[in-house]
């Protein structure tokens, strides 16, 4: 019995994931807007740790 | 006066070393037995992997921070453990060490105990797949520092064939479908794919991500659902947008077989098998827990009753083999203690988990693909941490159990996959809380939509920066370094 060829999922065709749009993308490097975000990790994080930490 | 000897210096037992050292009055005593003379910060080997940072920044020697720290190191491995002694002549608990040193190579010692905390790490187990890994394989890793600086060499070979206009394939992810660290092979490929980007040779380069995930963005936590701009999603979209936007293939649901020169042999959970040839190609390996035996007084092999078959810890988690439907985050451990030696304690790696995160699946012909839990980073350190602060209870303070729990099912932890030097670069960030999710505390999706996060952007690369600094300065045992959390 020949076993059948796995599927080569490849360029992800099916995939109904939404796609940024240029301004997307530019504003993941604007310094401004990621300096902003930066302060935003930061607290997420800081809060994550601290819950983590109670123990 | 206690002894308390610590097997293992990477991140949960070289934590526990320093907590321990920090809060035990003398004369108790602190000992460490890692095999390695230096301490890895093991998340930062991505970097090196793609030649952004050498294997000297992101290691350092143990042995000048155990002295100034008056902590007892012996550069050596674990081979047994007698949790009872021996009636061949020792009352006490002992563990048997042979030495990995310079000057000392292969000498043995029984080295007694009253408190032991396993915390040995994985067996990188390329052996479960032949051809897999480095040392006599095709494949490259980065789990050490080492497999990292080789990696980052045979990829400039390869950007070398692009330059020349030669196009190649690199394949990026796990090889076999009992791997963790998912997400440690998507920050590679992350890494990878930026690389290229950067160096100018990115048209020419098909980049395929193989893994054992059902879907991508399960990372062995079964997936993430974030709550965005007023919807919720998943990340298996956050993370197909971003595969897609990067053209970044995938190969889902897979075990690879056997590795050969330039081929990938693998099957899927359908049951079909594959054939993927490639020009380079990084794949994680299988863990195990370390080959360590363990034996009672007289001698007779108690290694099935310390360790769970897979080589890891036993501790106080529910290890009855309940269907994927009956998992609890209660299943999962809370003070990391032995059930039948409360004094050993496995942390980090080391300690055995009561089943996997993600449900487990294989193929018609019994196959397992599904990722194994991670338990790395912060979750490693906290429990090395707890483990630490209970015993010192225990010994100083007359608690007669552990007084800390450290369940991964109350801890949150955070992935930062991030590629570039400086401040300039890109990441794709995510935290999630619990690590295990609790669907009794969160009926709809088991974790916290509050604290379970994905954003990508140059931000969570700074981030990943600052860390890399505080941790090797927490680890170096620097003024201060109890104040930065785990």
């Amino acid at each position: 019995m020949t076993t059948p060829r796995a599927p080569f999922v490849g360029e992800l065709t099916e995939s109904v994931a939404p796609q940024p749009t240029s301004r997307t993308v530019r504003m993941r490097t604007s310094l401004p807007v990621q300096a902003w975000r930066f302060v935003r990790v930061n607290l997420r994080m800081i809060k994550m740790i601290r819950r983590s930490h109670v123990h | 006066m206690a002894r308390v000897v610590v097997l293992g210096a990477g991140i949960s037992g070289h934590t526990a070393a320093l907590h321990l050292r920090k809060r035990l009055k003398k004369p108790h005593e602190v000992v460490v037995v890692s095999p390695n003379a230096d301490y890895n910060w093991i998340p930062s080997n991505i970097w090196v992997g793609v030649g952004r940072m050498t294997a000297d920044q992101v290691t350092f020697p143990l042995a000048p921070v155990y002295r100034r720290k008056k902590i007892d190191f012996r550069q050596a491995r674990a081979v047994s453990i007698w949790p009872e002694g021996s009636v061949a002549g020792a009352s006490r608990p002992f563990v048997e060490i042979e030495y990995t040193a310079a000057g000392r190579d292969g000498e043995r010692e029984r080295l007694e105990y009253d408190y032991l905390i396993n915390a040995t790490g994985p067996k990188l187990n390329f052996a479960a797949t032949p051809g897999l890994g480095p040392d006599g394989g095709h494949s490259v890793s980065v789990c050490t520092a080492d497999h990292a600086r080789h990696a980052a060499a045979r990829l400039e070979a390869v950007i070398a064939e692009l330059k020349a206009g030669r196009p190649q394939r690199l394949v990026i992810g796990v090889g076999h479908g009992t791997c963790t660290c998912e997400g440690a092979a998507f920050e590679y490929a992350f890494n990878v794919e930026h690389e290229l980007r950067t160096r100018g040779v990115r048209e020419l380069a098909e980049i395929v991500y193989l893994t054992n995930e059902y879907e991508l963005g399960d990372f062995g936590v079964g997936g993430m659902t974030f709550a965005e701009n007023g919807f919720l999603t998943s990340s298996q979209l956050w993370t197909e947008s971003l595969f897609r936007e990067r053209d970044v293939k995938a190969v889902l649901r897979a075990h690879v077989q056997r590795v050969e020169d330039g081929k990938i042999f693998y099957e899927t959970l359908d049951g079909a098998e594959g054939v993927l040839p490639f020009d380079f190609a990084m794949l994680l390996p299988p863990f195990r827990g370390q080959d360590l035996a363990a034996f009672d007084q007289t001698g007779a092999d108690i290694t099935s009753v310390l360790f769970a078959p897979n080589g890891f810890l036993k501790v106080d988690a529910d290890y009855t083999g309940k269907p994927y439907e009956q998992w609890r985050a209660s299943d999962w451990p809370n003070t990391y203690a032995n059930p039948t030696y409360p004094n050993v304690f496995g942390v980090g790696i080391a300690f055995a988990p009561p089943h996997p995160i993600s449900r487990p699946r294989s193929t018609p012909g019994g196959t397992v693909i599904a990722p194994a839990p991670p338990r790395t980073g912060m979750p490693s350190g906290i429990m090395g941490r707890q483990v630490a602060l209970s015993i010192v209870d225990m010994i100083q303070n007359g608690a007669s159990a552990p007084t800390r729990t450290a369940s991964m099912a109350k801890m949150g932890a955070g992935c930062v996959a991030s590629a570039g030097t400086g401040l300039h670069g890109t990441a794709a960030s995510m935290t999630m809380y619990p690590v295990v999710p609790d669907y009794e505390r969160y009926p709809q999706f088991g974790r916290s939509l509050e604290d379970t996060t994905g954003e990508i952007g140059l931000a969570g690369h700074w981030v990943k920066r600052i860390l890399h600094s505080m941790f090797i300065y927490k680890a170096k045992g620097r003024r201060g370094w109890s104040f930065i959390p785990e």
